[in-house]
């Protein structure tokens, strides 16, 4: 839970940044498109994200199927 | 074996315990850096602080290797599957970080080209796509690498052969490349023969994964991960601060500083006669934004690193697929908290530029940035063909040389135009450019050389662990007991690393052409038989070998064609490196192989393997190393 809030409270941070991209220094240094920073922001928030929506489900849906002990003197 | 199995539960605490780790980690380093500001505050000579920390970071890997140390294989090789998410998640973040060409990122966001966008986004959507298609099912099957993995699915040691040979021949492209980096990087600061500088970086490493094994590498670059962000997050938020009164540099990007360069730059444009021109030079970086080239590049790095140790090094370590999933999600925020810092460096490098050098003539040599002259060798390590500071079209040396450079009149005001620095030198330099304390410089520099090792960590470590299963698949009738192998892996792991440093120092004109076919080795041939071996059933084994075949013989065609070496932009592809153009032809042929064949070929799935990785609640199939 503490895990999911902090990964929530920095993807809204960078989020928020990506909302200034339009006048951002990549767009007026590197000429880079706004909506392509955009999505270079994004896109490793939508990704961690998604890793921890997948890590939870995962979580939920699979009982025995995570290695631990059993591996160990396989 | 006791010892190793007390090692390992003696640090087994620590390692789960990532945050503890970090915090420690970043409390050592915040005091180092008062220390050194403290002992730069009493006049001693910067040289003493340089020699201090030159000095600390082989006795830390040192410690790594010691806390570490193990005789069990499977400690070594997957750490008994323990390793926290949050650690393994610092530790991928790094290499990323590296990968991501950090020490060059600012000076390429500086410089304006397309590239820029490449390198920030190509290695995230890499590490996203690796870690959603291939990380999470490579845990699940059990199997200690992605050649295990082919050679079980497709009951062929062949074709887990061929992956394992693309696999090292690409690890050990990229660790050749890196260890040419952390080289050049580290002759900055060190003022030794080049042969004893890179006899310490191939010690440094050695000391970190040689002991521990996966827990020597994971520590280590989680160690790196916290310096690097403290090198790179702690001067542009206090700059930050100080110019534009809001820390979080993420919001922002440094808008009040580029206010301020925008109304330089059109008073210098007012004004005409060459004043303002191309400050920052950066090799291949004239690719237009948001043209196909720039596209092309992401995606070359993208493809390139999904399926290397580089994304999945640390996935067999872990406790199971949820913690794969956990950790791929921490790395990725990791790697945007310092990513994102990065474009405001590069603002605040502009109007520090602008302010040091406007208005300055060269008869004043008080007021003149002596720190151009500082950087020796004068080469760029990430470009030997660059010089670090240029002035009027050569090299800067001192004041009298770069006075006669620029015509010999001692009154004329500096031009922006006649300067023209390398990437690298915006990131090394930026302390200097503020007039920052020399530590803040300092760890930058250290930032810059502990990247490449991390990568070089990563690559040794998981390098080993494939030859340490395929040695295990081919002699599963008369196995060698475990001392034995893992004496072999420390072994290959040696001279893997030896020869990276030896070609790295000593045979390198280019670092970034091993790195471009390193990509190019993993992204045309082990990601899409891999991916294909995971997701598609019907995918055969027949189909399996031949498509790599084929992947492998054009690559190796156009990287030996005579022009192909230089791996430069050029040839039969504009704009983009050979070896990213070898890539999508050799791919589009892999893909178009593998589904001819397998079409054609009846079904010869291991149908087990693939119902144990891709449905829930089944029991894996693979085991780790048993002692």
């Amino acid at each position: 839970m503490r895990t999911s809030l902090l990964a929530v409270a920095m993807a809204t941070i960078l989020c928020v940044a990506s909302l200034f991209a339009g006048d951002s220094a990549p767009v007026i240094l590197a000429r880079i498109p706004a909506n392509l920073l955009l999505a270079a922001l994004l896109l490793p928030v939508a990704g961690g994200i998604l890793m921890f929506a997948l890590a939870g489900w995962q979580g939920e849906n699979s009982r025995t199927n995570n290695m631990t002990m059993q591996d160990r003197d396989g | 074996m006791n010892q190793g199995i007390v090692s390992a539960s003696s640090s087994a605490s620590l390692l789960t315990s990532a945050g503890r780790f970090a915090t420690l980690a970043a409390f050592a380093i915040s005091t180092y850096v008062i220390l050194a500001i403290l002992v730069e505050q009493t006049g001693a000579p910067q040289s003493l602080v340089l020699a201090l920390t030159g000095l600390l970071v082989l006795p830390v890997a040192l410690l790594v290797g010691v806390q570490t140390r193990t005789m069990s294989i499977n400690e070594w090789t997957v750490a008994q599957r323990a390793c926290s998410p949050t650690f393994a998640g610092l530790a991928q973040a790094a290499t990323i970080l590296s990968v991501c060409g950090l020490t060059t990122l600012a000076g390429r966001i500086f410089h304006g080209g397309g590239d820029a966008l490449a390198w920030m986004t190509g290695p995230i959507l890499g590490l996203v796509s690796g870690s959603v298609l291939i990380a999470p099912y490579l845990r699940k099957s059990g199997a200690l690498s992605l050649a295990e993995l082919v050679a079980v699915r497709h009951s062929s040691r062949f074709a887990g052969g061929l992956v394992a040979l693309a696999l090292v021949t690409s690890s050990f492209l990229l660790c050749w490349s890196t260890m040419a980096l952390a080289i050049s990087q580290a002759s900055h600061f060190m003022a030794i023969p080049r042969t004893g500088i890179a006899f310490a970086m191939a010690a440094t490493v050695l000391v970190c994964i040689l002991p521990g094994g996966i827990r020597g590498t994971t520590r280590a670059n989680a160690l790196v991960y916290v310096a690097v962000a403290i090198a790179f997050v702690v001067p542009v938020t206090w700059l930050s601060l100080t110019h534009n009164g809001w820390p979080i540099t993420q919001l922002g990007y440094g808008i009040g500083a580029l206010v301020d360069v925008a109304d330089i730059e059109g008073q210098l444009r007012s004004f005409g006669g060459g004043l303002i021109g191309g400050q920052v030079a950066v090799p291949g970086g004239d690719i237009e934004s948001g043209s196909m080239q720039s596209a092309a590049m992401m995606l070359f790095l993208a493809m390139g690193i999904s399926a290397t140790p580089l994304v999945l090094g640390q996935a067999q370590a872990m406790q199971n697929m949820q913690s794969t999933f956990k950790a791929s999600g921490y790395a990725l925020m990791m790697s945007a908290l310092v990513i994102s810092v990065v474009p405001a460096m590069a603002a605040f490098a502009k109007l520090g530029l602008y302010d040091d050098f406007l208005g300055i003539s060269f008869a004043d040599p008080e007021t003149f940035p002596n720190w151009l002259f500082s950087f020796t060798p004068l080469s760029a390590a990430s470009d030997p063909q660059t010089a670090m500071a240029d002035i009027c079209g050569r090299q800067a040396v001192d004041l009298a040389d770069a006075l006669a450079a620029c015509g010999g009149d001692s009154d004329k005001l500096l031009r922006l135009g006649d300067f023209r620095l390398s990437a690298d030198t915006v990131t090394l330099g930026f302390g200097q450019i503020f007039g920052l304390p020399a530590v803040a410089g300092l760890l930058t520099g250290l930032a810059s050389v502990l990247l490449p090792l991390a990568l070089a960590n990563t690559l040794a470590q998981a390098s080993a662990a494939v030859l340490a299963r395929m040695s295990t698949i081919a002699s599963s009738s008369t196995p060698l007991v475990a001392t034995g192998r893992l004496f072999g892996i420390r072994l290959f792991a040696v001279l893997f690393v030896g020869a990276s440093a030896w070609l790295g120092g000593f045979h390198t004109g280019d670092p970034a052409v091993p790195a471009y076919w390193g990509f190019a080795a993993s992204g045309a041939t082990v990601f899409p038989v891999v991916v294909m071996t995971i997701w598609w059933g019907r995918f055969s084994r027949l189909a399996a070998i031949i498509s790599m075949l084929t992947g492998m013989a054009i690559l190796a065609g156009f990287a030996f064609m005579p022009t192909g070496i230089s791996g430069s932009p050029g040839g039969p592809f504009v704009g983009i490196p050979l070896a990213a153009g070898a890539t999508f032809i050799a791919m589009i042929a892999v893909v178009i192989v593998a589904t001819a064949v397998s079409m054609l070929r009846g079904r010869e799935p291991n149908r087990p393997l693939l119902d144990a990785i891709r449905l829930p609640d089944t029991e894996p199939l693979l085991r780790a190393p048993s002692n």
